[in-house]
């Protein structure tokens, strides 16, 4: 849904300008310059080396970023959902990237050449507001992942990822039902080992704070928040 | 990324100018800019100085999330909708701060595609940087993480760096960098001093030697 209006200046009252574009409706089609790509449970949509030609925008299903250490440890930096975007980083001029994307679900993944996402961010208003908003949302989670690991115990982290997990404090109400995720994964995101997170989760589960058997999907009870909000 | 369009709107120039519906406050070293819980309805640009970003924990510690410079944004959590400050603004030298009022901001970012693309530049720098600390927060000793902050912040890797003299900073402004005690970065700077990696009479001199530090893969201690 391009139209064919030039940009010229820009002036006072640009916001009617280009009455065309619909950030949502171009970011959920097919088209020219960008394409869609399913991925299976697993699968890697990039990975930390490959160089960085495409933004990413999850249509449907899930994306986790991880970073692989020299040493061969990860850490999971992001567990992305529809809507957000991804491998931002080729904007910022990153020649590789910097980590690894992999579906964690059956995904739907919008891949946007870079210089095109250049050019609708620069002329699309309603594009670089969108992006914009991802952006910060963004930016916040990781401050507040960082402090997160400046300030609190793993059992703390780990309490506070598996309420961000069950979506607590976000706008729709939380699913309680954190979607299947192993104590490796749990371990990577927490920046703690596997057996820790084992130890925890059983500790959460005799206080009654979560519902776990296993490996069957595990289910967060809001008084899991007494761990994080207790000091 | 932003072509040299026509005539219109030039960031640099609205930034590091003053003018209606925006303020510009000069700052001392050590002076208070915004505080953790302090209403947000501004965003702020440096025009020159430095600035800290922390935030205290509710015993009482304080970490330090970032350390800006002239050309970067702060308080933009305000663009999100959030109604309060989540950390605390400081300016470490003198400064001069740009504040525009939030509806301003929105108004302008969502008009003016040349301060879109430079606020798209600075938030995809800001985020990357952040996410790199958090990686080094969650793969690193923090000995590595102390040589590691010494080096960003003498701009190695930076186009305009390496900057060898470090402005004056604390050793507990370090120790809030790195998410570890005042004792332990005195016991690593002295340890780097020691190795030549680092020089202190005044201000603090770091080598590119300290690089040795943070590209061995040694098995880390504090794990």
């Amino acid at each position: 849904m391009k139209s064919g209006k030039k940009t010229g200046p820009r002036a006072k009252g640009a916001r009617d300008s280009q009455p065309g574009f619909d950030a949502e409706a171009f970011l959920k089609s097919t088209g020219v310059a960008k394409r869609v790509t399913q991925f299976g449970r697993g699968d890697a949509v990039f990975t930390q080396g490959d160089p960085c030609e495409h933004v990413l925008y999850v249509q449907t299903g899930g994306v986790k970023l991880s970073v692989l250490s020299k040493s061969g440890r990860e850490a999971v930096v992001a567990m992305l959902g529809p809507g957000d975007f991804f491998g931002e980083g080729s904007l910022a001029g990153q020649p590789f990237r910097m980590g690894s994307a992999t579906a964690t679900i059956p995904s739907t993944i919008l891949i946007i050449d870079k210089t095109e996402m250049v050019e609708l961010l620069h002329k699309q208003h309603a594009m670089s507001d969108r992006f914009i908003s991802h952006l910060l949302a963004r930016n916040i989670r990781i401050e507040e992942d960082l402090v997160d690991q400046l300030f609190n115990s793993s059992e703390k982290r780990l309490a506070r990822t598996l309420l961000l997990l069950a979506r607590y404090g976000k706008q729709d109400k939380p699913v309680r039902v954190v979607p299947r995720i192993t104590q490796e994964t749990l371990a990577e995101m927490v920046g703690t080992t596997r057996s820790r997170v084992n130890f925890f989760l059983n500790k959460f589960k005799k206080l009654g704070f979560i519902e776990y058997d296993g490996d069957l999907p595990l289910k967060v009870n809001s008084s899991l928040l007494s761990v994080v909000l207790h000091d | 990324m932003a072509a040299k369009h026509p005539p219109a709107f030039d960031p640099e120039a609205f930034l590091n100018s003053p003018g209606v519906a925006r303020k510009v406050v000069t700052c001392a070293a050590g002076a208070p800019i915004f505080a953790q819980g302090d209403a947000a309805n501004t965003v702020l640009y440096v025009q020159q100085g430095r600035v800290k970003l922390s935030v205290v924990s509710r015993t009482g510690k304080e970490a330090v999330v970032g350390v800006l410079g002239p050309g970067d944004f702060l308080g933009e959590g305000a663009l999100a909708g959030q109604p309060v400050r989540l950390a605390t603004a400081t300016a470490m030298s003198p400064s001069q701060i740009l504040v525009v009022p939030k509806r301003h901001m929105i108004r302008l970012l969502h008009e003016q595609h040349a301060l879109s693309d430079r606020f798209i530049a600075h938030m995809l720098a800001r985020n990357t940087r952040l996410e790199e600390d958090l990686v080094d927060q969650l793969f690193n000793a923090s000995e590595k993480r102390l040589a590691r902050t010494l080096l960003l912040l003498a701009r190695y890797g930076k186009p305009d760096g390496p900057r060898q003299v470090l402005p004056k900073i604390s050793q507990e402004v370090l120790a809030e960098m790195v998410g570890t005690t005042r004792s332990r970065v005195n016991f690593f700077m002295n340890k780097f001093r020691k190795l030549g990696f680092i020089e202190y009479n005044g201000g603090l001199k770091v080598h590119r030697s300290l690089l040795s530090v943070v590209l061995h893969d040694a098995p880390d201690p504090d794990q």
